[in-house]
């Protein structure tokens, strides 16, 4: 399977058997958390979308949580001791290329104007949306995992997959300077194609219908279908704050949740408290690009991006649980990733 | 359990990764949408260029997709043309014979004076004034099925150093209607 981007082979469990209650041990809190950070801001942010008061607050708060403050959490990976030899194994991934994307962030920023920046930021913001999706089969996989039940399959990850294509394609139009690029006539037809392609990815959702009932486990179709419509408010609105901030805060609070279990695992409030402040002080930082104007908005602005897109780096790497040290580590922060005695 | 096993023979040469299929069925749309955005539009379309015009877009999976050039960001009321000429692409080839429905009003010194809409090499004036009204000109000879809609503004007019944008009309929707 795949897990938030990385590559992980699991064989699903020679019988099936019943899928357990959901109780500590089987990751069933984990579930719960995982289902709430994804409802939350996928129902709530459409919702709340020009609201004031009170909704406005938590609107502000949701989005704070999902952007800024998502990202700076993944940087406290550095903290781990027990990570610090896959961080100096890699050496090329997790130091010179994050620094080499944020220091070229800012320069290109800085330098580009016009069609290249607006194409830049188009393949950036489609680097993100994909981004999105490898954790979707990320979270396909641990929920299978958590409810000890059938792993997923080619066909399963498939539609998940395939909803991101569409995702990705449908975000375009919808978010992007694409009409600024040299690419805008072919670009028109995004939305055309993502919704054929979303719809695909719903006929695939179909054919896991045998499966599912191979598993005989609702939950874990339940997550299934969330991975394949996680990115349908695409196709629900066009106001780009629906349309996308939904589920990119559903993204960001995901990733709390999973930073929060290796953060916390075994009471270690000293590192959950760490990763805590790193993610604050970070997403505060970042966060406070989006005030700045001028040369240093635009230097502030391109590292920034830098930043997000070291994260993708930095995540493709210590989630890699196809990589027998990652695996070790992540299975004493999930335990539900151990195989079943 | 392999879930590769899972793609019936019809399939063709059996997928091997996720990226794979999904891969595959980009193509495939890409190339239906190809082919539909090759036929010339018949009946009737209608752009409306307020915020929220689109709501519910899955609704109608396949609306034609517009290109605008020269125009400002989308407003609660409509979009502003801000240059010497105003374009809007249709992502299928209009009609041989049309019928082009313009929904605007005119800023400044461009209110009551003629403003020319080109397709294809033919223009014809129309004028608005300063409260929003609709504008109706007709193409009889488009043979060669021109996609591109220009607008030429009179006399693009800045409102002050508040806002720098030369403004010239400010259109709320666009009707094309195959005669």
């Amino acid at each position: 399977v795949t897990a938030l981007g990385l590559e992980l082979e699991l064989d699903a469990p020679a019988a099936v058997a019943a899928p357990r209650r959901l109780t500590m041990t089987s990751g069933g809190t984990f579930l719960v958390l995982l289902a709430a950070a994804t409802a939350i801001p996928w129902l709530g942010l459409p919702l709340m979308a020009g609201q004031t008061g009170v909704g406005a607050q938590s609107k502000t708060a949701l989005l704070f949580l999902g952007s800024g403050f998502h990202v700076a959490a993944s940087y406290a990976v550095y903290l781990h001791r027990d990570l610090r030899p896959l961080l100096r194994a890699g050496r090329v991934r997790y130091f010179v290329v994050p620094v080499l994307l944020v220091a070229g962030g800012a320069v290109f920023m800085m330098a580009t104007s016009g069609a290249v920046t607006a194409t830049a930021v188009v393949a950036y913001f489609i680097w993100q949306t994909h981004h999105y999706t490898k954790q979707n089969i990320g979270v396909f996989a641990f929920a299978t995992r958590a409810r000890r039940t059938l792993g997923p399959s080619l066909l399963e990850r498939s539609a998940i997959t395939t909803a991101g294509f569409a995702g990705v394609i449908g975000m375009i139009t919808i978010i992007t300077p694409y009409q600024s690029t040299p690419f805008a006539s072919a670009a028109m037809y995004a939305h055309n194609v993502a919704v054929l392609v979303f719809l695909a990815a719903g006929g695939l959702l179909f054919a896991c219908v045998p499966r599912a009932l191979l598993a005989g486990d609702p939950v874990r179709f339940a997550f299934l279908i969330g991975g394949v419509l996680f990115y349908l408010p695409t196709f629900v609105y066009r106001d780009p704050f629906p349309a996308v901030a939904s589920y990119a805060i559903a993204h960001g609070c995901q990733y709390l949740v999973f930073m929060g279990y290796v953060a916390g695992a075994e009471r270690r409030l000293r590192m959950l408290a760490a990763t805590g402040a790193v993610a604050l002080v970070g997403g505060l930082a970042l966060w406070h690009t989006g005030s700045l104007h001028g040369t240093v908005g635009r230097l502030a602005s391109g590292a920034a991006l830098g930043v997000v897109m070291a994260h993708f780096v930095i995540d493709a790497g210590v989630w890699r649980l196809s990589e027998p040290f990652q695996r070790e580590f992540m299975s004493t922060r999930f335990r539900f990733l151990r195989p079943t005695p | 359990v392999r879930g590769r096993e899972q793609f019936p023979a019809w399939v063709g040469p059996r997928p091997r990764t996720p990226n794979q299929v999904a891969a595959a069925v980009t193509a495939l749309a890409v190339i239906g949408v190809a082919a539909w955005s090759a036929r010339p539009l018949d009946g009737r379309v209608v752009q409306r260029l307020t915020t929220g015009a689109d709501e519910m877009p899955l609704l109608a999976p396949m609306q034609v997709p517009v290109l605008y050039e020269g125009f400002g960001e989308v407003e609660s009321w409509g979009r502003w043309t801000i240059d010497d000429v105003a374009a809007v692409t249709f992502g299928r080839p209009l009609p041989e014979q049309l019928a082009v429905v313009v929904r605007a009003h005119a800023y400044g010194p461009n209110v009551g004076r003629p403003v020319l809409l080109c397709l294809g090499g033919e223009c014809q004036p129309v004028s608005f004034g300063p409260s929003p009204t609709d504008a109706q000109v007709s193409f009889g000879s488009n043979s060669s099925r021109a996609r591109r809609l220009e607008i030429h503004v009179p006399e693009p007019t800045a409102p002050g150093d508040h806002d720098p944008r030369r403004l010239g009309l400010l259109i709320e929707s666009i009707e094309v209607r195959a005669a």
